[in-house]
């Protein structure tokens, strides 16, 4: 049921200027028609309400979700996608500086920037992918705090449902889409009952 | 798996490694080094080991030669296409003659296969951990003298390549300073850059990732901590650069910029006077102007006519 919803907003979303060759799928997004109320709601809301364990608590680190009070959708949604950008290395911010229209995205293309935290991740795919893993978690906190959005622990089977980890690759766009759609529906919906954490 | 890793080194060959260009103070006493009138030289002091990398904001020429580069670099993939084109008309007739397996046709370049390092990051300079100007055993207080094409530079943040592990550090993608160098003088920038951000103030996630990166070298890995303690700036050159012209940097606030190296990604704390933010917006404290979210700030647009 909930594919079905996502493909249904996701289809609305994508009425939007078809992603051209030379343009990142974030500088696209960021580009695209903000999401009309309707689109929004088809959106579910993720499970957030958890009994805490010692070991949900213990994995803070690496399960949470951010919120920011008297947020919309739509800004939450840029926001995200904003600091999804810059976790992954993509070239997101052009605006003036860009010499002619695009020419950011042919320049470099979709891919990422291979290097960073990763440490000898050629060599050692399992260090890599765990050092990757971390990278974001941490470029997320980052870049949502100065945001200022708060961040909440979440237990680990509640997270996998909005989230990724990419430690090996880049997920399929949809998927991705589809989690970080999410991501700002929790980001600029009700205030959690829990108590905030450290950003 | 080697066309993998093949195509992953491609992917990287176009992010450079900044180049490091060094004077240590040595060089200028024993008389190998001298000031060159159309060079520019960047002069900062650190308590303790530090290293970084500067981006030099492209000018409209720089895009133009970017672009010939880059077209240049096409017309020799097609020219190449061309001779392995007819080595396989060649390979194919032969083949088919003496019902041999029949190659395979070479694949026609694109743009895509175009590598050209960026404007942003072609005069990219990088300093330290090692290779310092000067330090001082007993304080740990250490300078850097980087040579550099004249120009305006981003403090893109302490970052630096590390032959094991890629690129390491944090870039200041959320917010830093600039700054002018002109040719022939030495733009001194005391130790600005580490003391007068307020740390305090800093925000975002509390990581010892953001305070704390591993170094590995030839004696083995080490841990360079960045400075987290806020403190008047100080300025002035070494009496080794009495000779060289001098001059004072005047900083102010740059907007945030992409993640070139795929490093953490962070933003200089606020410095009074220079650089505030609200939220994630970037504000000249000068002026009191947001600035825009820019790849780099105040860049300079070729028309088309110029492209």
């Amino acid at each position: 049921m909930r594919s079905i919803l996502l493909a249904a907003v996701l289809a609305g979303s994508t009425a939007a200027p078809a992603l051209a060759q030379d343009e990142t799928p974030e500088a696209a997004a960021v580009q695209q028609a903000a999401l009309t109320e309707e689109e929004i709601a088809a959106i579910p809301m993720p499970e957030l309400v958890f009994e805490p364990s010692a070991n949900d608590i213990d994995n803070y680190e690496k399960y949470f979700y951010f919120h920011r009070a008297d947020t919309d959708f739509n800004e939450a949604y840029a926001d995200i996608l904003e600091c999804d950008a810059l976790a992954s290395g993509f070239r997101i911010y052009a605006g003036a500086s860009e010499p002619y229209p695009g020419y950011y995205g042919s320049q470099y293309g979709i891919g990422g920037v291979i290097g960073g935290v990763i440490g000898a991740a050629l060599a050692d795919a399992i260090h890599g992918s765990a050092a990757r893993r971390e990278a974001r978690r941490a470029n997320m906190r980052n870049c949502m705090a100065f945001k200022g959005y708060a961040r909440y622990g979440l237990a680990k089977d509640l997270w996998e449902e909005f989230n990724f980890e990419e430690g090996n690759g880049r997920e399929p766009e949809p998927q991705r889409t589809e989690a970080l759609m999410q991501q700002a529906r929790v980001a600029s919906g009700p205030t959690p009952a829990a108590e905030a954490i450290v950003p | 798996m080697i066309r993998l890793l093949a195509l992953a080194l491609a992917a990287i060959t176009i992010i450079t490694t900044p180049a490091t260009a060094q004077i240590r103070e040595r060089d200028i006493e024993r008389g190998r080094t001298t000031i060159e009138a159309d060079r520019g030289y960047i002069y900062l002091e650190t308590d303790g080991r530090f290293f970084g990398i500067f981006l030099r904001v492209p000018e409209p020429e720089d895009y133009v030669a970017y672009e010939q580069a880059r077209e240049d670099q096409f017309a020799e993939l097609q020219e190449q296409y061309a001779r392995d084109y007819a080595a396989f008309e060649r390979a194919y007739a032969n083949a088919r003659e003496r019902r041999w397996r029949l190659p395979t046709a070479p694949e026609e370049p694109t743009m895509a296969d175009v590598s050209v390092t960026p404007p942003e990051l072609q005069d990219a300079a990088s300093f330290g951990p090692g290779s310092d100007f000067a330090h001082d055993d007993d304080t740990d207080r250490r300078a850097y003298l980087t040579v550099v094409r004249p120009g305006t530079y981003v403090w893109y943040g302490p970052v630096m390549y590390d032959t094991n592990q890629g690129f390491v550090g944090a870039c200041n993608c959320m917010g830093t300073v600039m700054f002018d160098v002109v040719p022939g003088v030495v733009t001194d920038l005391g130790d600005f850059l580490t003391a007068a951000p307020r740390y305090a103030d800093r925000g975002g996630a509390q990581m010892e990732e953001f305070g704390n990166f591993s170094v590995v070298g030839l004696l083995g890995s080490r841990t360079v901590s960045l400075p987290t303690q806020s403190r008047e700036p100080s300025f002035g050159l070494p009496e080794s650069l009495a000779a060289w012209a001098g001059e004072p940097v005047e900083f102010r606030a740059a907007g945030k910029m992409n993640n070139f190296y795929g490093t953490l990604v962070d933003r200089l704390p606020p410095i009074d006077g220079v650089l505030e933010y609200r939220r994630d917006q970037v504000i000249d404290a000068r002026t009191g102007e947001v600035l825009e979210t820019l790849t780099l700030p105040q860049n300079s647009t070729p028309s088309e006519a110029e492209l």
